[in-house]
């Protein structure tokens, strides 16, 4: 997420409209990080209001601009956990295979959804790892950032998590996909 | 742009997002927002301090009027059992609880209370409990910064885990520091501030105290494996009241840093019930003697050994890696010879090209 910081510095000096902005830039890559935890559309809107309204509140916290970004992205991440925690959630991918069908999704999607399977099979903190690295594109310090650990125990975290993935998919893709992960 | 990237972008792109109901929501979280703070802080106020007091009156006359709701009461982890409130997630700790000290130590800065309450030390591992109670409410995100170290230590190292229970905050530190020679650590703990997403509490509170070590008796090794210019080599295993300490160095050959990056060895372990069991590490050390930088000594800890068990055996298995900013990481695996230790005899030996244990997650979840 690459902001201007100018534009980020008032939204931390209370310009509401700044960070009303900042945050509709940012809608789609924080509802598809919430929904990947929670996984279903009820519940990432959900995440997704709390993310927003824990923004509001706290921005003035931020200290520096350059923190803006890991500091929303970890407040959705908190948000989502808090609410698997409290709602203790049970996933079941057949029903996100069986909506995306609905919607129009063709076979080719479905190689996505073995990818998605497989990150949503992960242990919590592989998957959110990954996320941030290819998905947000962070570099290892903004997850460090994030996760809250050293920038030594991220690169342990992201080969482990691609290892874990390279292992999911085995049996899929035998012959294309493992190729790609190796 | 590489695969394994467009794969999970792509995976996430396939998300079908509801972008006029985001755009709405953000605008009226901001218009929810712009109402006058004064009016929403009384309307709130009132209700919130009349629950309170009818949720402790109602408590406390139910409590004295229900012995099995007392029984539950103890549970609340105000003092003395965290470690078995952990153990139900994970396997192992109800020893901890079981072979501890009571520390029963408690400061309080600015609302909040942090109290100390069990220590052991088994000569691999300082690992203590502690309970958090606060006059704000706390949620998911509460945890408590700045790391506890040992006086005897060289810095903050181990490992922090906590989880808020009854509106409390409840959670286990592990400082690992191998010393069987050393009857006694001191640990030092001042926590800065309790981290909430509606704002940190920062206080004053500082902790020191001694744990006194386990009895230990350690089987001394001296085996070396080596594979695709990686070595392990086993120095000591440690069977205690709580756990099973095996220390291992990572032996590396310069030329493999010449391609490499980082090399990591790990064990997994198995009983001769068949049992499958983690060992994850505690740390690694460096030494001012080593050849290369991923020269490590490490220590790692392994809990809920089945009492039956009779041999224990370590099978070592390593990833060599490399990751540069920008590029994809890569590594490869390799796995050594297994160590079979005898618990009966105090012996062990060397299984060459062995078949590695998978260890089931599912069961550990059940």
């Amino acid at each position: 997420m690459q902001h201007d910081e100018e534009i980020i510095s008032a939204a931390i000096q209370g310009d509401r409209i700044a960070l009303q902005n900042l945050l509709k830039s940012e809608k789609e890559k924080l509802y598809r990080m919430a929904y990947t935890y929670v996984k279903n559309e009820d519940d990432a809107l959900e995440v997704f209001q709390q993310t927003v309204l824990q923004a509001i509140e706290s921005v003035h916290q931020v200290k520096e601009p350059h923190y803006f970004s890991t500091w929303l992205v970890r407040i959705c991440i908190n948000k989502a956990l808090a609410f698997l925690k409290n709602n203790k959630k049970l996933i079941y991918m057949d029903e996100v295979e069986e909506r995306n069908l609905e919607n129009g999704a063709t076979a080719d999607v479905a190689e996505q959804l073995d990818v998605s399977n497989a990150l949503d099979s992960l242990p919590e903190k592989f998957k959110t790892a990954l996320m941030l690295r290819y998905y947000q594109d962070f570099t290892v310090k903004q997850i460090a950032t994030v996760m809250e650990c050293p920038e030594g125990t991220v690169k342990t975290t992201l080969h482990r998590g691609l290892a874990m993935l390279k292992k999911d998919l085995k049996g899929v893709y035998a012959d294309e996909r493992q190729r790609d992960f190796n | 742009m590489n695969d394994k990237e467009i794969l999970i972008k792509n995976a996430m792109q396939n998300i079908k997002v509801p972008e006029d109901r985001l755009e709405s929501l953000i605008d009226d979280a901001f218009y929810e927002t712009s109402k006058p703070k004064e009016n929403k802080r009384k309307k709130w106020l009132i209700p919130t301090i009349a629950a309170a007091v009818l949720f402790i009156g109602l408590f406390t006359a139910t409590l004295s009027a229900s012995p099995v709701l007392a029984n539950y009461m103890a549970q609340v982890p105000v003092i003395g059992n965290v470690f078995s409130i952990f153990a139900e997630e994970e396997e192992g700790l109800i020893q901890y609880e079981r072979f501890s000290d009571d520390v029963k130590l408690t400061q309080s800065s600015n609302g909040v209370t942090i109290s100390i309450d069990k220590a052991v030390y088994d000569g691999t591992n300082v690992t203590f409990t502690y309970t958090v109670t606060s006059t704000k409410e706390l949620d998911d995100s509460a945890h408590l910064t700045g790391f506890p170290q040992l006086l005897e230590g060289e810095g903050p190292a181990g490992s922090m885990d906590w989880k808020l229970v009854e509106g409390s905050l409840i959670g286990i530190n592990t400082i690992p520091h191998l010393d069987e020679e050393a009857a006694q650590v001191n640990v030092i703990w001042e926590p800065e501030s309790l981290y909430t997403d509606d704002g940190e509490i920062e206080g004053h509170w500082k902790f020191e105290f001694a744990v006194d070590q386990l009895k230990t008796d350690p089987i001394i090794l001296d085996e070396i494996n080596s594979e695709g210019g990686v070595s392990v080599h086993f120095t000591e295993v440690t069977f205690t009241d709580v756990a099973v300490n095996v220390a291992y160095q990572q032996l590396v050959e310069p030329a493999l840093l010449e391609v490499w990056e980082a090399v990591e060895v790990e064990l997994i372990a198995a009983d001769d019930l068949g049992n499958v069991y983690l060992v994850p590490y505690n740390g690694g050390t460096t030494y001012g003697d080593a050849r290369t930088r991923e020269d490590f000594f490490w220590t790692a800890t392994m809990r809920g050994l089945d009492p039956l068990a009779t041999s224990l055996t370590f099978y070592p298995f390593g990833h060599i890696s490399r990751m540069e900013e920008g590029k994809e990481p890569e590594s490869i695996r390799i796995e050594f010879d297994a160590l079979e230790i005898n618990m009966l005899e105090g012996t062990y030996q060397i299984i060459e090209d062995p078949e590695f244990p998978v260890y089931d997650e599912e069961e550990e979840e059940k």
